[in-house]
This record gives C-alpha cells, structure tokens and sequence, in this order.
C-alpha cells in the first residue's frame, strides 16, 4: 500500500497528518497535488491510484510537466497482469502515450532495486515529475538489477558477449524484464551470446551521451527483440528495422494474468521463437 | 547567544525558543515592502473607479495590440480584482514567493490581463508596461494563459478550466497542513488566505465539483472562491448548457457561500462578503459575483464574442468614449499609478515587521528590547 505508515490521514481536524484521502476523484487529485508541489519549496507531494487512471488524470499531469511542479505519480496494475479485472482497467497504450509527453519522466522498473531508485530519480527531480508504472503481481528480484543503472534509464543487466558485439539484444522494462531474463539463459545455453537491457525510462536514457548509448545498444547489432506488456508502437527507436517488437497491440481480457500472457504471446517461448526467426 | 543554523529546505527544523527574552519572535506577519491588511481605508470612490478602468483598459489595450485574447472577463471582473488586490492581498511585489503571502490562483486563465494589469499596478518588476505590450507574443512574459514559470507572481499555470480551482484546493490545503504543524500559540509563521476567480466554464468542468467536495470535506476554511456569474461561457449563454444552481451545490458540498449581486459597482457589496467569507473559519467560501462580462463595451458587453475576441478598434473607440477614459492605450493616471504601489515606509511604520529570513545567523537580531518597538524580529525564510 503506497500510504506512509508512520502518519494518520490528513482530515479536517488532523491537518497535520500526512495521508491525503481522495476517494474516487482522480482528477482532482493530480490537480490537488499541483497545488501542493507549487505552495513551498519543501513538499513533494505523491499520488496514487492505478495506472490506467492516469486518463483520468491526464491534464493535471500534463500541466504538472508544463508547469514544472515535480509531482510523483505512483501507478500500480500497470497492465494485463493485473488479470481478472478485464480490459478496462489494464493499461496498454498509458506507457506509450506518456513517453510522448514532454517534460515527465516515465519509469516502469522491475525489481525491489529498479523500484527504489525509480523513487529515487523521482524525490530528486523536482521540476520534472515523475510516472512510477509499477505492476499489480509480485515480482522476483533480478540479478544485474541497479539504482546507478536504473539512473543513466536504460543499462545491461546481463551479458554474456564481448567486444560489445552480442548475436542478440533484448530489451525489457518491469514485469517482462523477467522473461527476457529467462529467455536469454535458455539462448545463452544454446551457445548464443546475448545481452538483456533494461530500459526503465526512455526519457533518461535519451539524455545520456553517445557513447554510453552505443554501448548499450551499438548500432552493429541489429538483431534486437523488445518484451513489453504495452502496445508495440515507440518500440521502433530501439529495436530498428530489422528488429522485432512483442507486445500487445489489442486491449486486454478478463481471465487470470497468466493466462491472459499466454494467450497473447508474452511468453518465454514466444521470445525464443521470436529470436530464432530473426 | 547560540544562533541555529539555517536549513532553507526544512521548516521542520524550526526552533521556536520563544518566549520574552528568546531572539525569535513574530509579532505580525509582513515582509518589509509586503503588504499586510493594506489600507485602513479604501481609495476614495474616484480613485477605485480610475483604478479599475485602468485595469480595465488595460486587457482591452493589450488584447487589441496582439489581435488576440479575451477582453471580457478583465472587463467583467475589474472591480473584484481591484478591491481583491488593492485591499485584501497580502503579498510583496519584490519578493513573489515571500512564504506567507496569500495566494490568487485565476482560474478561468483565459482572462489573465486581468491578472497581469493587477500585477503590473501594484509594482511586481516581471510584468512592466513592456510586457503587457507584448502580450501573447513569441519571448514574452504574458502569455495567452498564465504560466507559473515564465510569470513572477502567477501562483500556477492555467488554461484548461476548472485545473487552477483545484490547484488553489490544494494550496490552502497545504496552508492548512504547514500551519497545523509548525504555528506554536505564541509563534505563528503560516497564516495565509488561497483567492481563486473561476468562472462557469470552470464550474462546469468536473474536476471543479471533485475538488469542490474535497474542500467542503477537508473544511479549508481559509480557501475563498469567486464565482464570476457573468452567464457566458466560450459556449455562448449559459441558458444553453449551464442552468444549474451553483450556490445550492456548494452548499450541499460543506461550503458557505455568498452572492454579490452588482459585481459591476457594489464595492461595498465586495468588500463585505470578503469580509465575511474571512470570518468563516470551518468551511471555504464560495462568493457569487454577478457581473457583465465585457462591461463598458457599448455593443458587446454580455455578448459572447467579447469573451474571447479583441473588441476591434471601433468598438475600442466606443467604450473609451462609454467609459470616458480619454487616454492613449497603456496609460496608467499618475494617481493610480502611485496609489497601487504603497510605499514601503508607511508600511513599516505601523507594524512590528517581520523580514524574510530564518533563522539566518548574520540576520538574527535580538528582540528582547524591541518587544514594545517597531523594529524587525527575526522570521521566516523564503527559500
């Protein structure tokens, strides 16, 4: 739960308190928290509800960016894994349309480490805010995962390749990162040498120099597969034309996640297939 | 005598060692140069009216040069404005983020000459006659809506209607918050009002009735609202859309409220219900101002197409001559112009002044001889 447990509910006769109850009222929220941010130097306001709610907030986020207010947007059920609940509530365009927006930071880590520093990157940016997509299912801590990494909005976090010269690229963000960790074990095994990147914020990434985007992403390797539960549409930046996008390019269904990921291809296998037809 | 050291950043760590012969001390809040319950009286009743057809004339000047903007509402809500500014508003002109000040939030955005002329008349240095020249211009300080950062005093940026009500829900929100945590019954460092003027456009919008049931629920007894009930929307009447009773609904939503009848010459009117609305301590108030929106306008006064078109040079004409205002575009009368912008002596004069730092060790000055004098005592920082 995103309350902050040492403090009671800010209400009429507890103002002091800290936890500002909104009820149903996304939109105002983010407006809310606009005004907060921009009353003294010393608040940083942070909201919550689910991700795809974040249409319900659009304008004061947008505003936030305009306006440089620095409000931290903690978003959870951030896709189809939140499962049952159905199509109305699973994101599948929110990551694409927010990367779009200027001046926010939009990141979507994927371990306990990536969540710690996305809110680090998020209290230290204070006029840009900041979109945490975080997911509703737990989610396993990853090897390779760092906060210096999750800093510079797009790292490696595992490679078996040298000269910075891999057969294979895969890039991933929060919950599918773990499949394209699993993924490249099993290519890894078959003698490939591949590298995973985690690309948390494309915003951060972008503003890092040259040469560490090459070496990241060097512009020789042109076989590179992306893994996100989101549409596919922006992935074309990183995977070039000769790489593959999966991702989900429909709205979502009510059925268990593991289910529903199956059903539309976010799987291991299908990420092993994808790279071996390249 | 030990001196605490500043942390700009954290009024938590504010140290009230109070007391009588304790060096920090507030007495009343004021920035020397701020404006603290301004005048003991207002202008006399010449003088506002020049000053509000100075306002007025203004937005229909700088809204004539772009070609571009929206004439009305500046028009409609001048005397609000003025009375608002010149009577109310605690602030200070040279120092815009001055942590005590009152806030003014202008919701209904579209019609910030109105903000930009106040702001211009009581002295603010980021928007000079230069600059309401250049309105909504490339480069320029007065863009078409306000923008909290490119315009010094303009609290946050709006536009999208009914976004700066709930902005200001969330400033007093924050007033209350701070004021809850860090007033002592002998010190108290935050105290201050949250003004917003929307309109119906931004009454209409949801997001205003959210936020409106979130004050009324938090009880942001220091948060005072304006409606200016001009019946016109970017829509036209709002016999079309809009026929709601908006009191009633602010009523059921835990707020007071107040409807000043003649917002176009009741300054009396005005000026009691923002009295009023000051003493309800447990709820915010929302105080209906019926006004005509561009009043002064001969032909397009409380029409639809001087809510957001310049009034064209004969109609500019025509209203100089309705309003009897023989002067240049951008003039401001001499008496106005000294009038808005009170000077810093008379100010010092009757208040034990509070500066604006914290705790800052070459500023602190011992108050234990200057209880009963009007020399400064140490205060608040502003970051």
């Amino acid at each position: 739960m995103t309350l902050l447990k040492m403090f009671g509910d800010f209400q009429k006769d507890t103002p002091e308190e800290r936890n500002i109850r909104f009820g149903v009222r996304e939109h105002a929220m983010g407006a809310v928290c606009n005004g907060i941010a921009v009353h003294s130097p010393g608040l940083i306001p942070y909201c919550s509800t689910f991700f795809v709610f974040t249409d319900y907030m659009r304008a004061p986020i947008r505003l936030s960016a305009l306006s440089e207010s620095g409000v931290i947007f903690v978003m959870t059920h951030d896709s189809i894994g939140l499962g049952e609940d159905g199509p109305t509530h699973q994101p599948v365009e929110q990551l694409f349309s927010l990367r779009a927006m200027p001046g926010i930071l939009m990141l979507r880590p994927a371990d306990g480490t990536e969540t710690s520093a996305a809110y680090r990157i998020a209290v230290i940016n204070r006029k840009r805010p900041s979109i945490l997509a975080l997911s509703r299912q737990k989610l396993p801590q990853l090897e390779g995962t760092s906060v210096e990494g999750v800093a510079k909005g797009g790292y490696v976090i595992s490679d078996n390749s040298s000269g910075n010269k891999p057969d294979l690229i895969l890039i991933s963000t929060g919950s599918e990162l773990e499949i394209a960790e699993k993924a490249a074990g099993q290519l890894r095994k078959e003698g490939k040498s591949v590298r995973v990147v985690s690309l948390v914020c494309w915003e951060l990434f972008e503003e890092q120099p040259e040469e560490y985007k090459e070496s990241v992403l060097p512009s020789e390797v042109t076989s590179r597969i992306s893994i996100e539960a989101g549409v596919t549409l922006g992935w074309e930046k990183y995977i070039g034309q000769k790489g593959k996008a999966i991702g989900i390019d429909r709205f979502g269904s009510s059925a268990p996640a593991g289910r529903i990921y199956k059903e539309l291809g976010l799987t291991v296998e299908n990420l092993i297939a994808t790279a071996k037809s390249l | 005598m030990a001196t605490p050291t500043p942390t700009p950043t954290s009024p938590a760590s504010i140290t009230a060692s109070g007391g009588r012969g304790g060096f920090l001390l507030a007495r009343a809040r004021v920035a020397p140069g701020g404006r603290w319950a301004v005048r003991a009286q207002p202008a006399a009743a010449e003088l506002v009216e020049r000053s509000v057809n100075t306002i007025r004339f203004l937005a229909v000047d700088a809204v004539e040069k772009a070609k571009s903007g929206h004439p009305g509402l500046p028009m409609g809500c001048a005397p609000l404005g003025h009375v608002l500014f010149d009577e109310f508003l605690r602030f200070n002109p040279a120092n815009h983020a001055w942590f005590d000040r009152d806030r003014f939030v202008l919701s209904a955005g579209h019609g910030c000459m109105l903000h930009y002329a106040l702001l211009h008349l009581a002295g603010y240095q980021g928007v000079t006659i230069d600059d309401l020249k250049a309105f909504r211009q490339w480069g320029s300080r007065t863009p078409g809506h306000p923008e909290n950062f490119e315009t010094d005093g303009v609290e946050v940026t709006t536009g999208p209607l009914g976004q700066g009500f709930a902005n200001a829900v969330g400033l007093a929100l924050a007033e209350k918050h701070l004021a809850a945590r860090f007033n002592k019954p002998d010190l108290t460092v935050v105290d201050h009002y949250t003004y917003v003027i929307l309109g119906d456009g931004c009454q209409m919008e949801g997001v205003a009735n959210e936020a409106a049931s979130l004050a009324g629920h938090w009880g942001l007894g220091k948060l005072i609202a304006f409606y200016d009930d001009n019946h016109i929307s970017i829509d036209g009447s709002t016999a079309i859309a809009f026929t709601e009773d908006v009191l009633a609904r602010y009523e059921a939503l835990g707020w007071h409220t107040i409807w000043v009848q003649n917002g176009n010459t009741g300054y009396d009117d005005i000026r009691a219900a923002i009295k009023e609305a000051k003493e309800v301590k447990d709820k915010p108030t929302l105080i209906k101002v019926t006004t005509t929106i561009g009043y002064g306008s001969p032909n397009k006064a409380s029409t639809h197409s001087v809510h957001g078109s310049a009034l064209g040079s004969k109609e500019v004409e025509a209203t100089r001559k309705n309003l009897s205002w023989a002067h240049e575009p951008f003039h401001v009368p001499d008496e106005v112009k000294r009038y808005s912008v009170v000077p810093v002596e008379l100010k010092l004069q009757n208040f034990k002044v509070i500066t604006n730092k914290l705790f800052c060790c070459e500023e602190i000055q011992t108050c234990s001889s200057s209880l009963g004098s009007s020399s400064g005592c140490c205060i608040l920082h502003s970051v």
